[in-house]
């Protein structure tokens, strides 16, 4: 699989570079739409959540730390279930080259991936320029969101690599992706706080595979401390495995893939 | 002694039709204790090799597997069993164009074409100027492709193919598109690219490029290999199994089997008689099931006369005794007419003129004469008889018996005054008045 995404790595880069470069094409803004948005995202947040909800919330939130909460939660998110959905539809997305050509299959999400993370770096790199100017300075623990934040989207590609092979089978697959993502959205603390759980339910979290990563990020960026150990371990290994099981999946499928779609 | 530059062995692709996605899932579940799919073999036990430098050709009428064996080869399928090696790169013209992207420039559609195909973007860099020159794109090279017509996009998409130089070409149809004169640039550069030494897979329902271009050919059919040798001959064997499917796969022809109202009266002549029973000119074809045989064959003048010579417009009777070895009912007398390119010029048999052939049993003979007036440009012809059946396997009924290595028919040319009475392949019905009123 490696070997294959290596000698399509130009392949791979050009066009995730080109879709962030398109994706806005014919706009007057262009490539600028790409900081905008996350920017716009920001702004709505701190207006909304620190005027109307952080109130509510409580827990003596200033209206700059909860958008750094919201924000160190939701980019990542976006980045990841794009990994995800848009992975699961890449190969059908792409039959027309995959019928004809004989690029390996797991280009296709991995090309997903990739845009994916060049956006997430974009906005990321906002949120880092929000919290050095308006969050009172920098914190050493930020050395660690590129690794947390690589591991995230690993973890999304492999997802996506499982999710594309099922779904060239079975398209149901694709639909109730964006499903599923709704709901581990929910499930996990993005928008609200933790704390606001009942106890019950804050006991199931160890079990969502998403909250270790979220769970560090805020940790580095709202916080400011160093995620546990044990979380590390998670993230790693939730991030090897999905790849694995993916790409395992893949080749036991990969005979007849181009065939059905 | 060239070295092998493709070798296929034992090669077999199987696609499983589901009627519905969720049958594929019950598979699963059950570990395909539960089989719920019919299963289509595309290519079956395919095996060839083609040498260095070598061009193959590769026919076979649509669905007989041409375009899976050669996504197979271009490693965009998988086959289900048996294997491949392709020494070097292998470029598939099939795959040009794919892909282009609307919104990009012809520019920078080049280099994403090569990327997908994973050449080093340096080579194609390099090579830049020549696919732009060849290509006659002129300024539109900036545009995106959306914009260009269908004329620019097949001269980019063939130029950049062209200028690729891999080891391996797979050229399909897509050479006769554009202008005459683009096509024929492409055919110099095509056959350029042969002196070079390149390996050429050729797939073409184009039987005179087939003859022409190709050193060898192989004929496929329901996924088989049934033929494969000399160009000239697979061409035969393909026209013989077009001419075998025409009718029967549509189902227009039933014989009316032991319908014996329907016998014509045939006069024959003694001499033809009794040179019928000397047995058959030339030699049996390999192909045929022999469950019905020509016993004997003849080619006579209007006067019963043997003679393989014709004028041009004269007529000639093709003489078959023929005999049957098992019971038969779906019988088909018939004849195939070539030039000398291996062009089907012409064929003809019982089952086109819908005329059934009595019900044979086993020992039974009966004798056939088709009479065929030679209407056709002087020179030489070889002719190819055969009997065929209409039930066979899949839409191509069997072959029976076929004559082949037949010494040729010779048209000569008939004198009308100083002109050839017409001039082409072959002389069409034609009536020509005239009258001094041109005013009405």
């Amino acid at each position: 699989m490696i070997l294959g995404l290596w000698r399509y790595r130009w392949f791979i880069l050009k066009n995730a570079l080109s879709e962030l470069r398109y994706r806005y094409a014919g706009s007057a803004l262009g490539v600028l739409w790409n900081v905008v948005n996350p920017l716009a995202q920001i702004v709505v947040y701190t207006l909304v959540f620190s005027n109307i909800m952080a109130p509510r919330l409580g827990a003596g939130s200033t209206p700059v730390g909860f958008t750094l909460y919201l924000c160190s939660g939701i980019f990542p998110w976006v980045a990841f279930s794009e990994c995800v959905a848009r992975g699961a539809n890449a190969f059908v997305e792409n039959a027309s080259y995959l019928k004809k050509l004989p690029i390996p299959e797991q280009v296709f999400v991995a090309q997903n991936a990739v845009s994916a993370t060049l956006g997430l770096a974009i906005s990321m790199s906002l949120l880092f320029v929000l919290t050095v100017g308006a969050a009172g300075g920098l914190s050493v623990t930020w050395i660690g969101v590129p690794a947390a934040l690589l591991l995230f989207q690993a973890f999304g590609f492999g997802i996506g690599l499982l999710l594309s092979t099922l779904n060239a089978f079975l398209r149901d697959v694709g639909q109730t992706v964006g499903v599923g993502l709704h709901l581990w959205m929910w499930a996990t603390p993005i928008v609200y706080v933790e704390d606001i759980l009942p106890a019950k339910l804050q006991v199931l979290l160890q079990y969502n595979p998403a909250y270790p990563f979220i769970e560090a990020l805020h940790r580095m960026i709202v916080s400011r401390e160093w995620p546990l150990a044990g979380t590390w371990v998670l993230m790693l290994a939730w991030a090897s495995a999905a790849p694995l099981v993916g790409y395992l999946v893949l080749r036991a499928g990969r005979v007849e893939i181009r065939d059905v779609i | 002694m060239s070295e092998t530059a493709i070798s296929v062995r034992d090669l077999s692709k199987r696609f499983k039709l589901y009627r519905s996605p969720w049958h594929r899932v019950l598979e699963w579940i059950t570990l395909a204790r539960f089989v719920r799919h019919e299963t289509f073999w595309a290519l079956q036990g395919v095996s060839f090799d083609v040498r260095s430098g070598e061009c193959l050709g590769i026919i076979g009428v649509n669905g007989a597997g041409k375009t899976t064996l050669l996504k197979i080869l271009s490693r965009a399928l998988y086959p289900t069993a048996g294997e491949f090696a392709v020494k070097g790169r292998l470029v598939s013209l099939l795959e040009l164009g794919t892909g282009f992207h609307a919104e990009l420039t012809g520019r920078q559609n080049i280099l994403q074409s090569a990327r997908l195909l994973g050449f080093p973007e340096e080579d194609v860099l390099r090579r830049m100027p020549a696919i732009l020159e060849f290509a006659e794109i002129g300024e539109f090279i900036d545009q995106p492709v959306k914009q260009y017509s269908s004329g620019m996009f097949v001269r980019l998409a063939f130029s950049l193919f062209a200028h690729l130089e891999p080891d391996v070409y797979i050229v399909d149809e897509a050479l006769s598109v554009g202008d005459i004169f683009f096509q024929q640039k492409c055919f110099n550069k095509f056959r350029e690219l042969r002196r070079r030494g390149c390996t050429v897979l050729f797939v073409s329902h184009d039987m005179d490029a087939v003859t022409h271009l190709c050193d060898r050919a192989i004929l496929l059919s329901g996924g088989k290999v049934v033929s494969e040798g000399d160009p000239r001959s697979v061409v035969h064997d393909y026209f013989a199994l077009m001419g075998q499917s025409s009718g029967a796969a549509q189902g227009q022809w039933l014989p009316r089997g032991g319908d014996e109202a329907n016998e014509s009266v045939v006069e024959v002549p003694d001499a033809v008689r009794r040179q019928l029973e000397n047995g058959v000119p030339g030699g049996h074809a390999d192909v045929g099931t022999r469950a019905v045989e020509i016993v004997g064959f003849l080619v006579a003048g209007v006067d019963g006369r043997a003679g393989w010579s014709v004028t041009s417009g004269g007529t000639l009777r093709f003489w078959y005794l023929v005999e049957a070895r098992e019971p038969c009912d779906d019988l088909n007398v018939g004849i195939h007419l070539y030039d000398r390119r291996g062009i089907l010029v012409f064929a003809v048999g019982t089952a086109n003129r819908d005329i059934a052939l009595p019900r044979l049993a086993a020992g039974e003979r009966i004798l056939c004469v088709i009479a065929v007036t030679l209407s056709v440009q002087p020179g030489e012809y070889t002719i190819l008889p055969q009997l065929g059946g209409w039930r066979g396997a899949g839409d191509v009924g069997v072959v029976y018996d076929r004559l082949e290595s037949m010494p040729p028919i010779l048209v000569t040319r008939r004198l009308s005054g100083l002109v050839d009475p017409f001039y082409g392949v072959a002389e069409l019905s034609t009536e020509i008045a005239w009258t001094r009123r041109a005013e009405t």
